[in-house]
């Protein structure tokens, strides 16, 4: 199928509508990668979607990533600075800066998009589609030197998505280890600290929930009385002397947890 | 010579703040991005418009678009947003927006972040 004369959002829509996107497969790798400018945040997880690592699998369709790069911008702050002929990568930083000096982007637009007419670029591997989706969507921050990436360690590992922790119980505790057969290294006195706000939130919202349903258990004979009995008998004091004093691992942290305050949604 | 009606702009009878542009909207269209997505097992089921998504922590994902929207300001959320977790339904929301990306946050009934295990929503505007 030639695609080349559409535009980017057209081809994806005609490759849709003759089904070569029907069905793609989930990726077997993802992009863990740190914010070299907020290096206390959680590790970040990227994944590519299924229908656009098809588009990238099957050739004839994205142009090079050097085509978004060369996009231009116009951007507006809230403190009324305007900035005009912005590169793709120079909003990035842009937009951090806003943050960091409690601004927002006011105003936002496109003023050059050489995406569609850009010459389409051949098949992809998989590993290949990663490298490009580092270079479109993860900050360059992360990935380049030239704009901040670390020059002692890498801020970003393409990984196995089954490598990941099977389990999200601590992800706030995620951080990034450069080694793509355990992309994930969790900080445990980060994880404890968020066990112990995850167990109070589950007790205080299942208790809200539950006195909430007190009158009409009275009329339906519902067990709630006894379910308030059970969260009552938590002892979140002990709960947290155990998760620092007897337990080592996030797995560990896991099982812990009061069988109460693992019911799943009523 | 094409035949037809002609007209920039199409407004309501009624109510004159009330219009649409023919040149991007009707001809572009709107409908521009769209995606279905759970956190939990940090799986994107279906997707228009979206290169990527970002796990940020828990309750926070950020979409990438493939093609992007010609103004930040021009896009709109639109469609139905669901969203289950350990205490019943919770929240989808809009965090910010740019002409590349979007930023969304899920919390539960007590207001507090929590991953959903099926975020939906479509996006309109005009694409770049």
């Amino acid at each position: 199928m030639q695609l080349q004369h559409l535009k980017l959002w057209q081809r994806e829509l005609a490759l849709a509508n003759a089904g070569y996107l029907q069905d793609a497969p989930q990726p077997t790798r993802c992009i863990v990668w740190e914010d070299p400018a907020d290096l206390d945040a959680p590790a970040k997880i990227t994944t590519p979607s299924p229908q656009w690592l098809r588009m990238a699998t099957l050739g004839g369709v994205l142009p090079p990533v050097e085509a978004y790069h060369d996009a231009r911008l116009s951007i507006e702050l809230t403190d009324g600075r305007s900035y005009q002929g912005v590169t793709y990568l120079e909003a990035q930083d842009l937009r951090l800066f806003a943050k960091e000096k409690g601004e927002q982007v006011r105003h936002e637009r496109v003023t050059d998009y050489p995406v569609h007419a850009a010459p389409v670029i051949s098949s992809l591997t998989e590993q290949e589609a990663l490298e490009y989706i580092l270079k479109k969507d993860v900050p360059a921050r992360a990935w380049s030197k030239a704009h901040g990436a670390s020059h002692n360690r890498p801020n970003f590992v393409i990984a196995p998505r089954e490598a990941l922790p099977g389990s999200r119980f601590v992800r706030n505790a995620w951080g990034l280890n450069p080694d793509p057969a355990s992309p994930i290294e969790v900080s445990m006195e980060r994880a404890r600290e968020l066990f112990c706000r995850q167990v109070a939130n589950r007790y205080l919202g299942l208790e809200a929930k539950l006195e909430k349903e007190r009158g009409v258990a009275m009329l339906t004979g519902e067990p709630v009385e006894e379910k308030l009995q059970q969260l009552r008998a938590v002892d979140l004091k002990d709960l947290r002397r155990k998760a620092y004093e007897e337990v080592s691992t996030p797995e560990g942290l896991e099982t812990l947890v009061p069988e109460i305050l693992n019911e799943p949604p009523a | 010579m094409s035949t037809g009606v002609k007209t920039h702009r199409i407004t309501d009878p009624n109510d004159d703040t009330r219009f649409v542009d023919v040149d991007p909207y009707v001809i572009e269209g709107v409908g521009k991005s769209g995606w279905r997505y759970n956190q939990i097992t940090d799986t994107i089921f279906s997707s228009y418009n979206v290169s990527s998504i970002v796990d940020d922590s828990t309750g926070n994902f950020d979409v990438n678009f493939t093609n992007s929207y010609s103004d930040a300001a021009n896009i709109t959320p639109e469609g139905t947003t669901r969203f289950t977790d350990f205490s019943g339904t919770g929240i989808l929301a809009w965090d910010s927006f740019s002409t590349s990306s979007v930023s969304m946050n899920t919390k539960n009934t007590s207001g507090t972040n929590s991953d959903g295990s099926s975020a939906g929503t479509t996006s309109g505007g005009v694409l770049a």
